[in-house]
């Protein structure tokens, strides 16, 4: 956490009157916030979008009304319903299990923001293997899915967390193996390191260092991370119109909101890889370097996220055996093929 | 390992095709109407609350024997052999099912179906619409004219019902009431121009009413 205070100069005068730990612990706080507030915000943020997205692609205009223009508000008028509601158990649920898993699918996508690059000194925390503390952290959602499913005590909630199961063995092999060509080409783990290799315009980008292989290795990654944040067409934990609605069929109010919250942070975070890994991170495509960090990295953030709920609303879901030949038939030798050509074209071109 | 590859390949190229076909629906003008605050435009022969031309209902009972749940039910007055006072023409739309039956029955064709379809309340009583009174909207004109007829009338039947033609002039003070009882052809005439045919028809009326 210390590299935030230090590059974001906070006021020193403040913190020098302050003993070493005290000074400390506020830092911790204020990244922490801000941190929580980034989610929040971007949470309200892309459930507006993915309605407005959803409605226009179907020809209607989702919400209007709320806040008067568009209805921008209406996340915020959802979010003031949820945390009104009652939270209700079921009777015969596993009561800890049940109010746990929403916690724990929701650390996980907040603790995934810790070593995002917003700029070139905006980073809470540049840990030396920030790739694999992503990659490790949001599979952590997992298990949050599948205790959601098992503690609801619902045959749906069961199947859901069941197929999560399913899934995560299928699409983290993918997953792990996309990641990889892009970490040949920058030869650092840490998030910040692989942004500063790509500097200078879109082509010293990872996504071309190594020739056609590390395109495919990014659509094979955008592939797999739709499958690691449940979305359409591999959301096969929730499938609304086979299990009511899977893991969280069972959760209202707040623990709801939680997984709501959690799943957009979540297509937040695997959006913020694949662009840090192959797209430049906050690097602008002519190396021009005039906009501020955080917001092309947004921008390119955004993008993808867009074409995620694109995917969903165009796509069918995937029946559980189609995902595995998907992930394990197709995306599996591909990685394969993407991370021996990707170094190979590296070495040799 | 061909049928593989060809797997994929299809696969690739029905999903582009899919993605370029929500992408253009994506700019495409929206459908919603925004209800509250936009019109919502309905069919031709939209069956909607029915409107009645008061003026000329002859108070038959007709539409009131074909309706399946007896939803309509006429108050009115004979006020003398051709003439009749219908003050309260109601439809109970609790009860209604707008099937049109009470429409083609009509020897007048006096009640019909609009357009309207807003019928929420918040008390179910207020659904017991009184036709007359909605109906002044649409046939004002006419009863203008029958309303000078009307005192012609009512001072016919002065003599012989007194207590008709007290309750007669109370409800004159009352727009929504219509006076009754004509022919319809001589109705057209009669809605057509009211300033130039008042004469006329005013003659003709006293002619018939004459006994
Ligand atoms: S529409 Fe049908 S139910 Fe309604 S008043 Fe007419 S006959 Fe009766
Ligand atoms: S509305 Fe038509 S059918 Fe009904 S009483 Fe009047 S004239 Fe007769």
């Amino acid at each position: 956490m210390s590299e935030l205070a230090q590059n974001l100069t906070l006021p020193g005068a403040l913190l020098a009157g302050l003993s070493p730990g005290v000074a400390a612990m506020l830092v911790m706080f204020a990244s922490c916030a801000a941190v929580l507030g980034v989610v929040a915000l971007n949470g309200m943020f892309l459930v507006w979008w993915e309605r407005k997205i959803s409605a226009h692609i179907q020809s209607r205009v989702g919400p209007m009304t709320t806040g008067y223009w568009h209805g921008w508000l209406q996340s915020i008028a959802d979010g003031v319903k949820l945390l009104l509601k009652e939270n209700i158990i079921p009777l015969m649920a596993d009561r800890w299990l049940f109010m746990l898993a929403p916690l724990v699918v929701f650390m996980s996508a907040f603790m995934a923001f810790v070593p995002i690059p917003w700029g070139e000194k905006l980073i809470v925390a540049d840990l030396n293997v920030g790739v694999l503390y992503i990659a490790a952290i949001t599979s952590l959602s997992a298990i949050g899915v599948i205790m959601a499913g098992w503690a609801s005590n619902n045959k749906w909630s069961l199947y859901g967390g069941m197929r999560a199961a399913a899934q995560i063995v299928s699409y983290e092999i993918p997953v792990g193996l996309a990641l990889v060509p892009a970490l040949l080409a920058s030869s650092t783990l840490s998030m910040q390191g692989i942004v500063e290799v790509q500097a200078g315009g879109i082509w010293n980008w990872n996504i071309f260092a190594g020739g056609p292989f590390t395109i495919v290795a990014f659509g094979a990654l955008f592939l797999a991370s739709l499958a690691e944040v449940n979305r359409a067409p591999f959301d096969l934990p929730e499938a609304e119109s086979e299990l009511v609605c899977g893991f969280h069929t069972e959760y209202s109010g707040m623990c709801f909101a939680f997984f709501f919250l959690a799943e957009y942070s979540e297509m937040f975070v695997v959006a913020v890889v694949a662009s840090v890994l192959y797209l430049g991170g906050w690097h602008d495509p002519l190396g021009l370097g005039i906009l501020p960090g955080p917001v092309v990295l947004m921008a390119k953030v955004l993008l993808l996220v867009f074409v995620q709920m694109w995917f969903r609303w165009t796509f069918p879901r995937l029946r559980v055996d189609q995902l595995m030949y998907l992930a394990w038939k197709v995306l599996t030798p591909l990685g394969f093929i993407n991370v021996f050509g990707a170094a190979f074209w590296l070495i040799l071109v | 390992m061909r049928a593989y590859f060809r797997n994929i390949y299809e696969g690739l190229k029905s999903a582009v095709a899919g993605l370029r076909v929500t992408f253009g629906y994506l700019f495409k003008k929206s459908v919603t109407v925004h209800y509250p605050f936009e019109e919502v435009k309905v069919a031709n022969g939209f069956r909607g609350l029915h409107h009645l031309k008061v003026d000329i209902c002859i108070a038959c009972n007709q539409c009131a024997n074909a309706c399946p749940v007896s939803c309509i039910e006429q108050t009115f007055d004979r006020i003398d052999k051709e003439n009749v006072l219908v003050s309260r023409f109601s439809i109970d739309y609790n009860k209604c099912l707008f099937c049109w039956y009470c429409i083609p029955v009509c020897p007048t064709e006096c009640i019909t179906m609009g357009a309207e379809y807003e019928l929420a309340t918040f008390d179910r009583k207020s659904l017991d619409y009184d036709l007359v009174a909605r109906g002044e909207r649409t046939a004002k004109r006419n009863m203008t004219l029958f309303r000078e007829e009307f005192v012609q009338v009512i001072e016919k039947v002065r003599e012989k019902k007194p207590e008709l033609a007290e309750k007669a002039e109370g409800l004159m003070g009352d727009p929504r009431v219509g006076l009754c009882g004509r022919n319809p052809e001589k109705d057209k005439s009669a809605s057509s121009g009211f300033v130039e045919e008042e004469a006329d028809s005013q003659a003709s009326v006293s002619e018939e009413v004459a006994p």
